[in-house]
């Protein structure tokens, strides 16, 4: 798989190796979908690997004035202990108790789920909704931020050259009157690929949907914000949350495909069904709360 | 390249592949086959082992990931001499048809245990969802560490 392992002490060590190894050497923070790629053969043998998951820099979880950052090797069991993020965010807690084990949770990093980009990544769509960007650090180029949308290029593709590192993805707190929903369809309620996924954050003011943000994984080659459904419902009255002509729209911002998981009529039945359930839980919950 | 940490508290140098994984660093290298390989590909636990503590899927980690680092297999938890309390407890409930899945359910429950001493129904079987067993023995595994869970018995290891 690889002629030598790398285990740097710094983010500075780290960004030279990658540097001078380029497209020879290829990052690993957990591993546990990399191993997977290289043994499967999918990932052609590189010369070297280094390992980031140990670089105090990416190990932290900060909250500084409005803003949350959160490490790229912070791993998904620090994410689920984390009492800042559990007080604050609890969507990210909710999608990281919904990937693999907790074998795999003390290992998988929040910035493997992300870089690794796999359209059905449990991650992604709690992120997106944050509205989250992330930070990428190199050697020759100056450090750079883009928000995670453009980040994610396509099914396994991100935008990020040889020589840099995923060092942080961040976000701006939410209003604490923010409402979350995270909700995975899988066949076995551990150990899964999601057949779909879907996050919405929503605030509500006056008896009206005053904010939402939807975001469903695992039915276009990105996970992907439903803005198309997310303009129609914002501004209404939370009465009219169960009109089902809402959410037709959905078939503009999803493209699901058929595999050996799901079909797409399925995908796209779910996909409008339970976002619908969804919302009407959530203003419900606003009305008796 | 040279692998230096401990397994079982036992200091250990090696040299190894830059490129093996742990399950095959701990069975074929250092002979310990009571950490068993099922998938490898992270689906079913049976290959898990502690890393500084927190259980891992060895198929997935890459030796050198243990560098420095402390090494606990099933093999440092209990004998047939000297049982876990764990294992006793998973003989007495029957709680092991073909057996094969066993030592990684018992690496999984000792460190639930070891975190939560007094786990509920529903934070045992959470905490050993990363764990299968094909024979699908699940509820007497499930009772039997509810039943340590319930009683003083259990001794952090």
């Amino acid at each position: 798989m690889w002629n030598q392992y790398f285990t740097p002490n710094s983010l500075d060590e780290a960004l030279h190796l990658t540097h001078q190894y380029q497209e020879r050497a290829c990052l690993l923070a957990g591993g546990t979908d990399l191993i997977l790629d290289f043994s499967s053969q999918r990932y052609s043998p590189v010369e070297a690997v280094v390992d980031i998951s140990c670089l105090p820099e990416l190990r932290k979880i900060d909250l500084q004035g409005e803003s949350i950052t959160i490490g790229s090797a912070v791993t998904l069991s620090q994410i689920i202990g984390s009492e800042l993020l559990n007080n604050n965010v609890p969507i990210l807690v909710a999608a990281a108790k919904q990937i693999g084990g907790p074998q795999i949770r003390n290992v998988a990093t929040i910035g493997g789920n992300v870089v690794n980009a796999s359209p059905a990544a449990d991650m992604i769509p709690a992120l997106l909704v944050l509205d989250s960007k992330v930070s990428i650090g190199s050697l020759s180029g100056k450090a750079r931020q883009i928000p995670l949308e453009a980040f994610l290029l396509g099914n396994r593709k991100v935008d990020l050259s040889f020589g840099e590192i995923v060092t942080e993805i961040c976000f701006t707190l939410p209003d604490s009157m923010t409402q979350y929903y995270f909700h995975k369809v899988q066949p076995r309620r551990a150990m899964s690929i999601a057949i779909l996924n879907l996050a919405i954050l929503m605030i509500v003011q006056d008896q009206k949907i005053a904010q939402v943000k939807i975001a469903m994984g695992a039915v276009a080659p990105t996970a992907v914000r439903l803005k198309s459904v997310e303009s129609e419902l914002t501004n209404i009255h939370i009465q009219t949350a169960a009109n089902p002509e809402l959410y037709t729209e959905i078939s503009q911002d999803i493209v699901p495909i058929s595999d050996f998981r799901a079909s797409r009529e399925y995908r796209l039945r779910v996909a409008r069904n339970l976002l619908r359930e969804a919302i009407i839980g959530m203003v419900n919950s606003i009305k008796t709360g | 390249m040279k692998l230096n940490f401990s397994v079982n508290q036992k200091p250990i140098s090696l040299e190894i592949k830059a490129d093996e994984l742990l399950v095959d660093v701990l069975r074929e290298r250092l002979g310990l086959t009571g950490t068993k390989i099922s998938c490898r590909e992270g689906e079913c636990g049976a290959c898990t082992v502690w890393i500084d503590g927190l259980p891992v899927n060895s198929c997935l980690i890459p030796a050198a990931k243990a560098q420095g680092r402390s090494v606990t297999t099933i093999e440092g938890l209990g004998c047939i001499e000297k049982p876990h309390p764990v294992q006793e407890r998973l003989a007495k409930y029957g709680a092991s048809q073909c057996g094969y899945c066993t030592p990684g359910f018992v690496m999984t429950a000792v460190a639930l245990l070891n975190e939560n001493p007094d786990p509920s129904h529903a934070e045992i079987i959470e905490g050993l969802e990363g764990n299968l067993c094909r024979c699908t023995g699940y509820v007497k595994i499930i009772e039997a560490v509810e039943s340590l869970a319930q009683s003083s018995e259990f001794v952090q290891s």
